[in-house]
């Protein structure tokens, strides 16, 4: 399993393909997630959740449940501090409860059979509210309001340029479409999971979180603890996906109870309570209307979203910046409406509305280069943004900065010719005979990274061994091993010397998290830098040794060299023993990308599908995913990451519609055998093909860009192109059921059921 | 050993009869091997996967089985030998199939990566493997992550199960399962035992592999005063074929049936594979599929359309009943109390043309939105015989014979077709739910008479 050589002359180890350097806790099953920590004499913990959509507690007796032998305590409301959690409006527990699943008590047992006993004796008489969750319906008047400021979460979030209507106006064609995306399941394999343990004032916490940092800083307010007062671990986590880059309530009833208690309390989330209440992603009706020129160009583009955002949200949702930082598009406006409706809480994953925007944006794109007769991939080329082009700096419509490292044309080209575009017919439905139709469909995405701060602290041991810790966390895209080869490659210590501390608040710096693309690009300067920090201090104690100046000094193979000297060496062992103290080097960095200059992370998507006229199945015969990927650290995994992230895409065409019973708000398909992620069976791997552009950043380390969230934008839009094409049957809401299939057949041929004698 | 204890890993573990009916997988994990991980406790994820040693179709011999621990209760693993992921590396050198997870990239964030790993030892080990190892054995876990190509590849990189502890284990037979009786769990070694018992306990519940008991337990909190496994009594193990019939004992695991009814028509392979992922077949059985009497169970229309016959112990002797007539309303059955299921006989000659579609939104591991068992014989050009048994489109599992009595005796043709059509819109009367709406189901019901009249054209 040794890392293979490397391509690049210049690098040793950024570039190589290779095994993660975890990955034989994992196959072994020693890896630890939250869930299989025991600590002595610890409590298991369980939420009584709302079977109401809206209502207000106006009763609860808890007695009977904590005069049960085993129950250690019993929270409720009541006890819930009065603040909201960090960065959104949910207050832990309340007296109202606005979505199924909403949970309002708690209790902390000496097993899991007792707690849930326990809950069945706690009595709540509720006042049932009336209820809505479409948001739009949320919107009118008479409503169901949640919140005393009404279901609209603040302002509309507008971009204007120009003007669209001028634009619509000017415009050789224009239409205008309406297209949604609903309410779907995006966790991860291992449910939410926190341990808390209360030592005198201090809280140490494991928990399943993307962003240990963030989830420290709710608890210290929440408990009113200084920061070194508190200590979260979030070490191996079993995915995130965006559902646990924000802190959650479950981490706050963990605490609540294990100080109640007196004894540390572990709550981990059984399936159903993950997918009722794990900030899921968003669903989003999108009113498009666009305008185009006959030569191509397009003049004007409007978007009214609606988002809902179910009772809270952990993060505000939105559209993607694909209108704003894609295409060239002279006028330009969007509004988004955040929306509070009685249904699960909701979140971002894997890009704030970006597989949303993409499906809305691509499918209309797609639409109107069809009706006027052109080509879409040629319509793309002629309206994407290119090096030089005039960009956004920020989320607005201000074209304030300039593009660079722009992958987008590169990613288009190359997918197109992998999959052989120019095999598409034209004509929709053409061409087709017997039951069997194939059709090729596009569609192109985009995101920034590598915002926000981030640290990271490497210590050379006396024996030469590397520790390196930080606080963002290794979710599942080999950040452990790509932050590794990051300081490997610095120090020139062979990544077999290395041990990470991943996820830890109190052993490393401050981090962001990992979420939003920038786990690689921030915290990987960070590592760089605290790697070059090490390698001074390295210089530093061998000059003497070497009798040499720090500056002739290089390490490979963890060998200090004198540079040009065959003779002068010492083992980095050696100069550690001799030094006698080990070496810490640490890396503090700010956002990643600074200056006029925009740097941004494109993708493109090309499928051919074949659909089934009299089942309405549709298979994926080939999948082509191009990603601008910067400079790979590691190609391995790199392409487990866009292949993972695809086919997560590609799952939402099919299947994980969370669906909401309009009678009483419930879900009706919390579990996994209902919400159907795909299995093996599903997606013939083979069929899809992964293009790792190599576009090198100019602000990531050694030329790197993130990229996990990327390739799950496309899937939805390009098969619904691809559909389109082979059928003619345009799909604007997903999944696409084989029955949508059928009624959208049945509807071109009245007579499609019939026998075929 | 004693009655209610296990081998784990070698070492034995006593189950406790206050611990009967907790799922084997925190057992387990309160062992300290944590391993083995709830996903979904449904038996949908693979994560909590475990091996069992179980009989073989080579005598004196065994082989591994992938089971879902978090559906396994754990009285049903007494007397059984099991290891999970943490015994599959030697003396620190991991397996094959841990190499291969983890060279290919196969593990990101790793939570599912035990179970997939357990389910790759055990394909890789599996006996009567002669290519490379199947994709379709890791078809009841899921990963989030991955995509799953890594894992195709860690599959396919796959040879011969080296040298080892657990390839020498198979060498020799597995662990007979004996007759047990503690409070809350009794599992009777033959079927007259097991009538008594049921006579003797009003409100036991019988029990075979658990894959739906489990179910309701881990997701509806059920517990039974009395649980009767039927996993120790040989009769219900049987498989026989002669010319007459075929007879298929009704806790045989219906990975077993495919094993052992080797000459079966295409359609019972294809029926067996779309009943479920492996660790499912490798528990579950066609008796407890028929005697829960769910309306979108698949065991019953594929053995309607083969005349099935069901064999029937109880009080006062047994008796035979044709399948049609099992189904009394939903999810109920016309066994009458005290009685169970023995055996499925399936009458031969089998019909000349059989066919089984599921109509579902996954291509494994799922439940039908409408299935269709369907048979067909044809002599000098008339239909002698047909059967068209839907699941999906009613309270029960249906046989539309009005559709059977509209093609008899004339031609099979596209006229034929359309009768059939015409009798299936007066006499299905689908459901609206989350799996699909009544409109759907009727409209794929049709089509898939349609699919199956091409089908035999081409």
């Amino acid at each position: 399993m040794a890392q293979q050589q490397n391509q690049n002359a210049t690098l040793n180890v950024v570039g190589t393909r290779g095994p993660n350097i975890d990955a034989i806790a994992r196959v072994t099953g020693t890896a630890k997630y939250t869930g299989d920590i025991e600590l002595p004499g610890m409590l298991h913990a369980r939420v009584l959740r709302s079977p109401h959509p809206h209502a207000r507690i106006v009763g609860i007796d808890t007695s009977k449940a904590e005069a049960l032998p085993g129950v250690k305590a019993v929270i409720t409301y009541k006890d819930a501090p009065k603040l909201p959690i960090w960065g959104s409006r949910q207050f832990v527990m309340n007296d109202r409860v606005r979505f199924v699943g909403e949970g309002f008590a708690a209790v902390a047992a000496t097993d899991l059979e007792t707690a849930d006993r326990a809950l069945r004796l706690i009595q709540v008489q509720f006042e049932q509210l009336p209820f809505v969750m479409d948001p739009e319906e949320a919107l009118k008047p008479g409503a169901p309001q949640l919140f005393p400021d009404g279901n609209l979460e603040g302002q509309a979030r507008a971009v204007t340029r120009g003007s669209v209507e001028q634009g619509f106006k000017e415009s050789d064609r224009v239409i205008e479409r309406v297209y949604r995306c609903p309410t779907m399941w995006s966790g991860s394999m291992e449910p939410h999971a926190a341990i808390a343990l209360w030592e005198g004032a201090k809280l140490t916490m494991w928990c399943s979180a993307q962003s240990p940092n963030r989830v420290h800083m709710n608890m210290t307010q929440q408990f009113d603890l200084s920061d070194a007062n508190c200590r979260i671990i979030s070490s191996y986590v079993g995915g995130g996906f965006g559902t646990k880059s924000a802190p959650h309530v479950d981490e706050t009833i963990a605490a609540l109870l294990a100080k109640k208690a007196g004894r540390p309390v572990k709550l981990q989330y059984t399936r159903e309570e993950e997918i009722l209440d794990s900030n899921t992603r968003f669903e989003v009706k999108m009113y498009m209307r666009v305008g185009v020129m006959k030569d191509m160009s397009i003049r004007a583009l409007d978007v009214r979203a609606y988002i809902n955002q179910g009772a809270y949200h952990s993060r505000l949702g939105g559209l993607g910046n694909h209108a704003t930082h894609l295409y060239n598009i002279t006028h330009l406006r969007t509004q988004q409406f955040r929306v509070h409706t009685n249904i699960a809480n909701t979140g971002p994953t894997r890009g704030v509305g970006d597989p949303q925007e993409c499906f809305g944006l691509d499918s209309v794109l797609d639409e109107i280069a069809n009706e006027m007769g052109w080509d879409p991939m040629a319509f793309r080329l002629k309206n994407i943004k290119r090096n030089g082009d005039p960009v956004p700096r920020g989320q607005t419509g201000v074209e304030d900065g300039v593009l660079i490292n722009q992958g987008a044309e590169l990613c288009i080209n190359q997918g197109a010719a992998r999959l052989g575009w120019n095999r598409r017919n034209p004509t929709p439905g053409a061409g087709q005979s017997g039951p069997k139709a194939r059709g090729i469909g596009m569609a192109v995405t985009e995101r920034g990274g590598g915002a926000g701060l981030a640290g990271a602290e490497v210590k050379i041991n006396l024996d030469g061994s590397v520790v390196m810790s930080f606080a963002s966390t290794d979710i599942g895209t080999g950040s452990r091993t790509t932050l590794s080869m990051i300081a490997s490659e610095v120090l020139g210590v062979p990544l077999s010397k290395f041990l990470t501390v991943a996820g830890d608040t109190e052993a490393a710096p401050y981090d962001g998290g990992s979420q939003g693309n920038r786990t690689l690009q921030s915290t990987g300067r960070a590592v760089e830098q605290a790697a070059r920090d090490c390698l001074q201090q390295v210089f530093a104690a061998a000059a003497p040794l070497l009798k040499a100046m720090p500056a002739e000094l290089e390490m490979r193979d963890s060998v200090v060299r004198v540079r040009g000297d065959a003779q002068r060496m010492m083992a980095l062992s050696e100069v550690m023993s001799r030094r006698g103290r080990s070496i810490v080097g640490d890396g503090n960095v700010a956002g990643a990308q600074t200056g006029m200059n925009v740097e941004r992370t494109p993708g493109a998507h090309f499928v051919e599908v074949e659909v089934d006229r009299e089942t309405g199945k549709v298979r994926i015969l080939k999948y082509v995913s191009a990603h601008d990927v910067g400079q790979p650290i590691n190609l391995t995994i790199v392409e487990n990451q866009l292949e993972g992230g695809t086919i997560q895409g590609l799952a939402l065409t099919q299947a994980e519609e969370m669906r909401f019973d309009p009678r009483d708000g419930k879900c009706l398909n919390a579990n996994f055998l209902d919400l159907k992620p795909p299995t093996m069976m599903d997606f013939d791997p083979r069929v899809i093909d992964i293009i790792a552009v190599d576009n090198k950043s100019a602000f990531g380390p050694f030329g790197a860009k993130g990229l996990g969230e990327n390739p799950n934008h496309p899937g939805m839009a390009a098969v619904a192109n691809a559909i389109y094409n082979a059928t003619g049957v345009r799909l604007r809401e997903v999944p696409f059921t084989r029955a949508d299939v059928l009624q959208g057949l049945g509807q071109q041929r009245p007579a499609a059921q019939t026998a075929r004698g | 050993m004693s009655a209610l204890a296990f081998v784990l890993n070698g070492r034995e573990v006593e189950i406790g009869e206050a611990a009967a009916q907790t799922p084997l997988l925190d057992l387990i994990r309160e062992q300290g091997l944590t391993g083995a991980k709830e996903g979904c406790a449904e038996g949908e994820c693979g994560a909590c996967a475990v091996l069992v040693v179980d009989a073989d179709g080579r005598p004196g011999k065994s082989a591994l089985r992938v089971v879902n621990s978090c559906l396994m209760l754990s009285a049903l693993a007494a007397g059984r030998e099991i290891y999970t992921v943490e015994a599959l590396a030697t003396n620190g050198v991991l397996s094959d199939a841990q190499r291969a997870m983890a060279g290919a990239g196969g593990s990101q964030c790793g939570y599912c990566t035990p179970g997939f790993v357990v389910s790759l030892f055990a394909e890789q080990h599996r006996p009567d493997r002669t290519g490379p190892c199947e994709d379709e054995a890791l078809a009841g876990n899921l990963c989030r992550c991955t995509g799953y190509r890594p894992i195709h590849d860690a599959a396919a990189a796959l040879g011969a199960a080296p040298d080892g502890p657990l390839l020498r284990r198979l060498e020799r037979a597995a662990p007979v399962l004996h007759a047990v009786s503690v409070g809350g769990f009794s599992r009777p070694a033959t079927v007259g035992e097991c009538v008594a018992l049921l006579a003797a306990t009003l409100d036991a519940r019988l029990v075979g592999g658990a894959t739906d008991l489990g179910v309701e337990r881990n997701l509806r909190a059920k517990t039974w005063p009395h649980l009767i496994s039927v996993e120790a009594i040989d009769e219900l193990q049987q498989f026989t074929s002669t010319p007459e019939r075929v007879l298929i004992g009704a806790a045989l695991p219906l990975r077993e049936i495919g094993e052992r009814w080797r000459d079966a028509p295409d359609a019972v392979h294809e029926w067996l594979t779309l009943f479920g992922s492996p660790p499912i077949r490798n528990r579950a059985t066609l008796g407890g599929n028929l005697a829960t009497a769910s309306p979108v169970g698949d065991g019953a229309p594929l053995l309607m359309a083969l005349d099935a016959v069901l064999h029937i112990a109880g009080p006062s002797g047994s008796r035979t009943l044709p399948i049609a007539q099992f189904f009394t309303g939903y999810r109920k059955t016309a066994l009458m109390p005290g009685e169970m299921l023995t055996a499925i006989e399936i009458p031969k000659p089998l019909p000349q043309s059989v066919r089984f579609f599921k109509i579902a939104k996954r291509r494994a591991d799922d439940i039908s939105t409408v299935a269709l068992g369907v048979s067909l014989d044809v002599d000098r050009g008339r239909v002698r015989r047909a059967r068209w048994a839907f699941g999906g489109v009613a309270a029960t599992p249906l046989r539309v014979v009005e559709a059977e009595a509209a093609v008899s005796g004339g031609p099979w043709n596209a006229d034929a077709v359309a009768r059939v059509q015409a009798v299936l819109d007066k006499t299905l009367r689908p459901v609206s739910d989350h799996r699909g709406s009544k409109e759907y189901r009727l409209e794929v019901s049709k089509s898939l008479v349609e699919k199956y009249y091409w089908e035999l054209q081409s």
